[in-house]
């Protein structure tokens, strides 16, 4: 996007101001406080819908509705239009301050200017000195933030942020699936009267029971085939409500839990866990590891790349969280290691007493049927008992507060004579209850199965399904991480190489070798520059504040060139070279022209300078200056366009205005003598504070000129190059004559009397003065380009003179003598 | 120029290669993909829930067709 005219209402300083860029760069110049980056506000204002000036730090109490227009406007007079070209296609844009959030263009673009709108909200089209700062002389992490803010690392956080959290969830999700499927199995194996579930063991079982009742075997045990082709046993003559049978299969389940070898199993958990609990107890900082340990993951996911503590929000210099989760996190591995001997014991342990709860459960329901008052009480309390053991192993503070004492695992054990007393029961129950015929007994086995078979399958399925979205999910995770690594380091790499090679062309006379380093350090991002070959530091520890400035406006237009290409062209430099010397600042207006040609520029500057070395470097032609003489409350800026001087002059002229024109033409060849000298390195007397007259500057101007072309001649004479030497011959003869038309050089020597003299000649007169100075001012002036004419030298040995475009180009150097 | 996805924004182009690699990923239904592509249009891939949404409706059905 490019801007074609500007029209501001009622902006911070200005009352109305119109300007017309016609795509084509635009500098302001006016001195401080004129309203220079009002003109930056009505841009921001336009794109974005906000002031960036008017919020961040320091700007408590400042609202764009109160401060972003005119002092005494209302909202609805505050407004900014603009006629852009956008792909090649023109329309008109605007916004007022009633409805800031609305950016009012044609309906066919407003998906082009929605991501112009994005860009610009980035801040990827202006810079602004406290920009510069923040990119270079700032803290590391603000410098990060600023840079960040432009790629919109924040957006990228909270997307890897996202994609993790979802990630936890499931595999959260995961942990409790495969839990409750371990439970469903567990309940499957006891329904069995087995240990651990084997798929050939449970179909002997169930073939088993299935041929008790008539049925053939099968071979695999769906819950649809459990009960195929078989018939209910016939109907009982009155209902049996316990079954002994079932009742006989849970005490043997017991007795294998209280068996020698179940008890010497679990005596060795017992013994892995005492050891676990013994080097908590040397080092209790391991409790807190293994409490942390998943905090500590869940952290290193919400890590952002502002530095902060994901969980106190406190901030910390960048790469200081990362470090400190990624140490904690070795000094938890081993109690990583313990916390996984205390799981499996936990597992084998809690296996053991669901086992005994389930058996204890169906006791507790036949004494009850059966009146059996004390044993039931006695079962009720084991139960009791089992269940605090359950609970306990879960809950790992209990766990971790053991002693090492044998005696402290009571708590973890049950009574061993349990078996024998159950079997006292049974034989209570016996005499109470019938037998049930080994038919009912199959088919009430294999009806329990079912259901339990049917809980697990639901288990089974649920599982498969999430781990299927845990893959998936872990997938996404994976692969974002490596598609934002890519990115990143691609884009940091490809911008610190653009961003050293502007500086260099900046520097190029003292930092030739000058390189840097853009990277991601932590959460945030690290650069470092090379100092004269004595090893990268940060940009602000070696470098003076200009080349510090310099640094700031190359890393943000590297930036933005990767950023914004073809969709903003517009970028606003909003005072930035405050720190620059005059060499870089011409050294800077020249690269812009070099390497930003399809951008368009829109800079404010204070100094006179900067934009008359902007206008040399062809950046910008005369019209393209908008000088702005100062500020006024009811009028706004100031503003007098320098079209073209010589135009100006002639409108005053054709009002016969004499004096006005003479005014004009006295400043125009101030300015013009000055850059004249610069750019041809001539010698003026020196003057400590910098102010030199006209007549100071013109002659030493011209007499460089004349001194340049003749040197021009003895070398094209030297290389025998006639036809040149011809073409120079004449050139200077056209030079001597246009000097001569007015006698310029006496006209520079008594400024008093010979300036003052001009307002006394009349129009027609004072045109041929106009028009010998012109001529004169033309000489300086490629007539291809429009560029100043300037002296390049090479070792302090002056080799050309030429201008940008190449077209004007004396060589200087004779042929070496034989 | 089309949607806001499509700027060529840093977080567009790691979308991008994220989608790329995932179409590249035989086991990874493409319609999961295009809904990914839908929630990063609509700015919603900052959404840690409508991204399980996303997982969690996923057919399971691949290139393989699995």
């Amino acid at each position: 996007m490019r801007v074609i005219d500007l029209e501001i209402y009622n902006i911070r300083g200005i009352r109305e101001l119109k300007l017309h860029p016609g795509c084509k760069n635009l500098v302001v110049l006016g001195p401080n406080g004129a309203g220079k980056s009002a003109v930056v506000d009505a841009v921001d204002f336009l794109l974005t819908g906000n002031i960036s000036r008017l919020s961040g730090k320091g700007t408590a109490g400042i609202t764009l509705k109160k401060h972003g227009r005119h002092i005494d406007a209302k909202p609805k007079d505050v407004l900014v239009k603009a006629k852009v070209s956008v792909g090649g296609q023109e329309f008109e844009i605007s916004r007022c301050l009633v409805k800031e959030k609305e950016l009012v263009c044609p309906e066919q673009y407003r998906s082009q200017m929605d991501q112009i709108v994005q860009m610009a909200q980035l801040g990827h089209h202006v810079l602004t000195r406290r920009e510069i700062l923040r990119f270079v002389t700032a803290e590391s992490g603000e410098r990060a933030k600023e840079i960040q803010t432009l790629l919109n690392i924040q957006e990228i956080d909270k997307i890897r942020q996202a994609i993790n959290s979802a990630a936890s969830t499931i595999e959260s999700d995961l942990k409790t699936r495969k839990r409750e499927e371990e439970q469903a199995r567990n309940t499957v194996c006891s329904a069995l009267g087995i240990s651990k579930y084997d798929t050939q063991v449970a179909l002997e079982i169930i073939n088993r029971w299935r041929a008790t009742l008539g049925g053939s075997p099968i071979e695999h045990n769906p819950l649809h085939e459990l009960k195929r082709n078989l018939q209910p046993p016939g109907a009982r003559l009155q209902p049996v409500s316990v079954n002994l049978a079932v009742i006989s299969r849970h005490l043997e389940s017991v007795n294998e839990i209280f068996g020698e070898e179940a008890i010497y199993r679990r005596e060795q958990q017992y013994d892995r866990l005492r050891e676990a609990l013994n080097k908590i107890q040397e080092n209790p900082r391991l409790i807190d590891d293994m409490k942390a340990l998943e905090l500590i993951r869940i952290g290193q996911d919400l890590l952002d790349s502002s530095g902060k503590c994901p969980l106190c929000q406190v901030e910390h210099p960048l790469g200081y969280m990362q470090n400190l989760l990624r140490e904690r996190l070795r000094y938890a591995r081993e109690a990583q290691e313990i916390q996984t001997v205390i799981q499996d014991a936990k597992k084998s342990l809690d296996y053991a007493g669901t086992n005994i709860r389930w058996a204890l459960g169906e006791l507790f329901g036949a004494t009850e049927k059966a009146g059996l008052i004390s044993e039931k009480n006695q079962i009720d309390k084991w139960i009791q008992q089992s269940e605090a053991f359950s609970a306990n192993i879960e809950r790992d503070r209990e766990i971790y507060s053991l002693s090492s004492q044998r005696d402290s695992y009571a708590l973890l054990d049950l009574p061993r004579d349990i078996p024998h007393k159950l079997e006292e029961t049974y034989a209570a129950l016996e005499s109470h209850f019938p037998a049930t015929t080994p038919e009912q007994d199959a088919w009430d086995q294999l009806t329990k199965l079912e259901v339990h078979q049917q809980n697990l399958d639901r288990a089974v399925e649920a599982l498969r399904q999430v781990q299927h979205y845990h893959d998936i999910a872990l997938k996404i995770k994976l692969k974002h991480e490596t598609a934002r690594s890519e990115v990143l380091e691609k884009l940091y790499h490809n911008v610190c190489q653009r961003f050293a090679e502007l500086y260099k062309d900046l520097h190029e006379e003292d930092e030739s070798d000058f390189c840097a380093e853009l990277a991601p350090a932590g959460g945030g991002i690290e650069f470092r520059v090379d100092f004269h070959g004595h090893g990268s530091h940060p940009p602000h520890a070696l470098h003076s504040e200009g080349h510090q400035d310099s640094m700031g406006v190359c890393l943000f237009l590297a930036l933005a060139e990767r950023l914004t290409q073809g969709t903003l062209d517009l970028i606003v430099l909003d005072d930035v070279v405050m720190s620059v010397d005059i060499g870089h600042r011409r050294q800077l207006g020249n690269m812009l022209v070099k390497k930003f040609p399809h951008r368009q520029f829109l800079i404010t500057t204070h100094d006179r300078v900067w934009a008359n070395q902007l206008r040399n470097a062809g950046l910008v032609n005369s019209k393209g200056i908008v000088q702005f003489y100062g500020w006024d409350f009811a009028s706004g800026p100031l503003l007098s366009e320098i079209t073209n001087l010589w135009e100006l002059i002639n409108q005053d002229l054709g009002k016969g205005d004499v004096s006005a024109a003479a005014a004009k033409l006295r400043r125009g060849l101030e300015e013009f003598s000055y850059h004249a000298c610069d750019s041809l390195e001539a010698k003026v007397r020196f003057a400590m504070d910098g102010n030199w007259e006209l007549g100071d500057l013109m002659p030493s101007a011209i007499n460089q000129y004349k001194s340049l072309l003749g040197k021009a001649k003895t070398a094209a004479n030297s290389w025998n190059k006639t036809e040149l030497k011809a073409s120079l011959i004449a050139h200077d003869e056209k030079v001597k004559k246009v000097i001569e038309q007015k006698d310029v050089d006496q006209w520079m020597i008594n400024p008093s009397v010979h300036y003052n003299a001009w307002v006394d000649l009349t129009p027609d007169e004072f045109c041929h003065v106009v028009t010998a100075h012109r001529d004169l001012v033309n000489l300086f002036y490629c007539g291809t380009c429009g560029s100043l004419i300037f002296l390049v030298q090479e070792n302090k040995n002056p080799t050309n003179v030429r201008c940008l475009c190449g077209e004007h180009n004396w060589n200087l150097v004779e042929k070496p003598k034989k | 120029m089309g949607s806001a996805y499509q700027i060529r924004s840093i977080t567009g182009q790691i979308l991008d290669a994220l989608f790329e690699q995932l179409g590249e990923d035989n086991e990874i239904n493409p319609a999961l993909i295009d809904s990914l592509r839908e929630l990063a249009k609509t700015g919603k891939m900052v959404d840690s829930e409508e991204i399980i949404r996303v997982i969690t409706t996923d057919t399971g059905v691949t290139h393989e067709g699995n």
